[in-house]
């Protein structure tokens, strides 16, 4: 496929046989080509709504102009109003995140080594968990009134599944090839359990993490903006309200970084824990 | 970093030349007429009954349920293996060979009649006991060196003792050098035996293998047959293999046991009274993986 | 493991269930918990024999059924034409794939306050997110399916001379087929989430089951508040169990032919 830059080809070619210097200047220009490539599209649609706020063919209220939310995303980290909401939103993702994820890991560890927890709580734990944790919101707002609580039993209820299922089915899909060899290298239990098992689980258990991670994300999002006072859900409820879009698509962006880094984060580590699976494997 | 096996000839000419010189070095009185099985055995003649790696099967039978009716997969199985011997068992699909070699490590314990190991019958699976299987079954998780070691943590030895165990293993295969490396980044051939090392690492009295090669390439294959003749030469363990290779059979073994089919059947014993290293174009190799052919397709 | 451990592992497993609820029943009735937090099994069916209830419930259900359906269908539409010109044209696929998985990185719940304020309450804006909701997965899933198509099938067109749209309908399309199913059930299951989701966020302004429910708990009925969410519950489990019927019987006529 050719990606030359137009008029540059054939001189590149006629100065090679001279000079290293004009090739690296094609390849080097090759490569911010390549590295622009995607951010042409959204540039172009950028443009063209830059365009349609400064001509007026579409209300500012209705849509900011891409210069306003910046302008707005400013004086928001400048005033202190995102760092201090989303901080309330980091800090309670990290409370639920670690009360969800532990517990989710201990029921899915219990689940998936002991058959007795898993004939009977396994079934109740199925069925409850067909049912998102969005539908119960009403309900939970009844019983745990709209503070802080509310959002740490959303938040626990919306990971601990996702974790404790994929936990539970990493430990229970072990191959029996290699618990064979285990037994034949008589292994104790606990050498069994270290070596063998909880390696093996562990891409599973990875999997569910990342799950739970985003849905706690979400369902706080989603709480912040139903019922709370504070937090990025919040602020973008409340951008709503007195019709300033501009905070609203700050805070949008904001959910969408944040969201993708979280996630990104927990690969990274995923990565680092799983090296010896290689790269390619997902 | 290439890891895979050398693929040229010349490569495997040199690799086959060094076999046989390890073989002339170590080996002095082999140019008297001494018997050739001799030469492998440590210098004190044990008999089959001694402790070190004598295997006994008498009278086993194997019997399936299904569907109500009994399926026999073993009948009267009968065999003596004498320390330090290597004995090949052959069969079409279906014979039971494996079965056998489970019986044997004790992965499987339903069976009538008695199996001893050096007088002693055996229990559940132990160290005594070491196999290797068809595919590696290495932990994707471990080194190489984590995946032997793993044969030494049931023992009670030290750290110290554990890695000098290992280091001499990885050795002995020819893996000096990948220590670290990842399953993933091994060749089929590293692979299986880096699962040789783990199954020897622990001193087993006798090692069983299970078609070891058979999920590898036929240049691999031909390569570790040396490797395996090589270690064992070293080693001088009891060595019980399964294959449906007959060849291959014939090349290794000091005796092939043929099973006959459904039920599983000791069909005949042929001892191979040739010296290593075994010529495959000798007239007399030629006539052993006859005769075991003729026997299978009976 | 015979039937007969079988059917004692289910009832062993529908102990827990059984013994939550007849907890339930009972702590109400001794008065060991206020009976305005928790209610009774029984009472949650109660509010059934109010008529101006039962209608209100109904008509609920209806007109979420129908936005659930209009959003679902715009977004399946929408996903597939994207997700196929994303699979076929790298070209497309390269300039515009990136913005694409950027956007989707932002929950789509986050959409509602900019949704709201452009389309306000109605159902205009709830079914333009029910379709936000159905879009993502499909536009994922065809993707990776068409992407996915092995290179010799394409190759087997070629041999044959078929021209591009034919090529798309034999061959790329069918193969397709298994990604696109199962995102089409991931598709459905994201619409009826957001279904009730925009009925939550985005009020009361149109009927619909979410926004029943949240009538109730401003007006402090928890009865009927559970009886909503039971209902929701309900819809939830059917939807759940017909995608996996449905999926079973593609996937057997699959497994049969190959």
């Amino acid at each position: 496929m050719s990606m030359s830059i137009p008029g540059t080809a054939s001189t590149a070619q006629g100065l090679s046989r001279t000079g290293q210097a004009p090739v690296t200047v094609l390849r080097f220009a090759q490569r911010i080509w390549r590295f622009s490539r995607p951010l042409m599209f959204p540039a172009a649609i950028v443009l063209v709504w830059s365009a349609a706020s400064a001509y007026g063919w579409v209300s500012p209220k209705i849509l900011p102009s891409p210069v306003t939310i910046a302008e707005t995303f400013w004086d928001m980290l400048a005033g202190g109003d995102i760092s201090a909401n989303l901080g309330i939103s980091l800090i309670r993702v990290a409370k639920g995140f670690v009360v969800g994820g532990s517990l989710g890991l201990a029921l899915g560890v219990a689940m998936g080594f002991s058959r007795t927890v898993e004939i009977w709580i396994g079934p109740l734990f199925r069925t409850v968990s067909q049912v998102p944790s969005l539908v119960w919101i009403p309900l939970l707002m009844q019983l745990f009134g709209i503070d802080e609580m509310l959002k740490l039993v959303i938040m626990v209820k919306a990971c601990l599944i996702p974790i404790a299922i994929t936990s539970s089915e990493g430990i229970r899909n072990i191959p029996g090839q290699y618990l064979e060899v285990a037994q034949v290298l008589a292994l104790s239990r606990r050498s069994r359990i270290v070596n063998i098992i909880l390696p093996g689980a562990l891409p599973s258990i990875f999997n569910g993490l990342r799950q739970g991670l985003s849905h706690v994300w979400v369902s706080l999002v989603i709480v912040e903006m139903m019922v709370s006072a504070e937090g990025i859900g919040y602020l973008m409820s409340w951008g709503r309200l007195i019709f300033q879009l501009d905070v609203v698509i700050v805070c949008m962006i904001l959910v969408g970084v944040i969201g993708f880094s979280l996630d990104f984060g927990l690969q990274r580590l995923e990565a680092r824990c799983l090296r010896w699976r290689g790269t390619g494997a997902s | 970093m290439s890891l895979s096996v050398p693929a040229s000839w010349t490569a495997r000419v040199s690799a086959y030349s060094n076999v046989m010189a390890g073989w002339l070095s170590a080996t002095p009185d082999s140019a008297s007429g001494s018997s050739p099985r001799a030469a492998l055995r440590p210098p004190s003649e044990p008999t089959a009954t001694s402790g070190r790696g004598a295997l006994q099967l008498r009278r086993v039978n194997k019997r399936y349920e299904v569907d109500g009716k009994s399926l026999d997969v073993l009948q009267g199985i009968d065999l003596v293996v004498e320390p330090g011997e290597f004995i090949c068992l052959v069969g079409a699909s279906g014979c039971g060979k494996s079965t056998i070699l489970r019986l044997i490590v004790g992965l499987d314990s339903d069976h009538d009649g008695e199996i001893l190991l050096d007088d002693r019958p055996i229990g559940p699976p132990g160290l005594e006991r070491g196999i290797v299987f068809q595919e590696h079954r290495l932990m994707p998780w471990l080194t190489v060196e984590q995946n032997i070691a793993l044969s030494l943590e049931a023992t009670g030895r030290s750290a110290a003792e554990r890695a000098r165990l290992v280091r001499e293993h990885v050795d002995l295969v020819g893996l000096t050098g990948f220590e670290r490396a990842f399953p993933r980044q091994l060749s089929g051939g590293m692979a299986q035996r880096v699962a040789i090392a783990r199954g020897l690492v622990s001193q087993p009295k006798i090692l069983l293998l299970d078609e070891p090669l058979g999920a590898l390439d036929s240049l691999t294959r031909l390569y570790l047959q040396q490797e395996l003749l090589r270690i064992w030469s070293r080693e001088r363990i009891t060595m019980v293999m399964v294959t449906h290779d007959v060849e291959e059979a014939a090349f290794l073994s000091d005796r092939i046991v043929v099973l006959s089919p459904r039920p599983g059947r000791v069909r005949r014993i042929i001892p191979v009274d040739l010296p290593h290293p075994r010529d495959r174009g000798d007239p007399r190799f030629i006539a052993i993986r006859q005769a075991a052919l003729g026997e299978l397709s009976r | 493991m015979t039937a007969r451990t079988v059917w004692s592992e289910r009832w062993r497993g529908a102990v827990l269930p059984a013994g939550i609820l007849v907890l339930w029943s009972v702590a109400t009735y001794d008065g060991w918990v206020r009976d305005d937090v928790l209610i009774t099994p029984w009472r949650t069916l109660a509010p059934l024999g109010d008529a101006a209830i039962r209608g209100d419930l109904i008509d609920g259900i209806v007109a979420s059924a129908v936005r659930f359906t209009e959003g679902a269908l715009l977004g399946i539409t929408l996903g597939l034409i994207l997700g196929v010109v994303l699979g076929l044209s790298h070209r497309t696929d390269r300039a515009v794939g990136p913005s694409f998985h950027a956007i989707r990185q932002i929950a789509i719940f986050a959409w509602v306050p900019l949704l709201t304020a452009w389309f306000g309450n109605g159902d205009f804006g709830k079914v333009v997110f029910i379709a936000l909701g159905a879009f993502y997965p499909v536009v994922m899933g065809t993707y990776e399916g068409i992407c996915s198509v092995p290179p010799h099938l394409r190759e087997i067109g070629q041999l044959y001379c078929f021209g591009p749209w034919r090529l798309l309908r034999r061959i790329i399309l069918p193969a397709a087929v298994p990604s696109i199913v199962g995102a089409l059930q991931l598709a459905l299951i994201f619409s009826w989430l957001a279904t009730i989701g925009a009925e939550y966020l985005m009020g009361g302004a149109s009927p619909g089951i979410g926004t029943f429910v949240m009538g109730a708990r401003e007006m402090l009925r928890t009865d009927i508040v559970l009886l909503g969410v039971t209902v929701i519950a309900a819809w939830g489990f059917l939807l759940n169990s017909l995608l996996r019927a449905g999926s079973r019987r593609v996937l057997r006529w699959r497994d049969a032919a190959s």
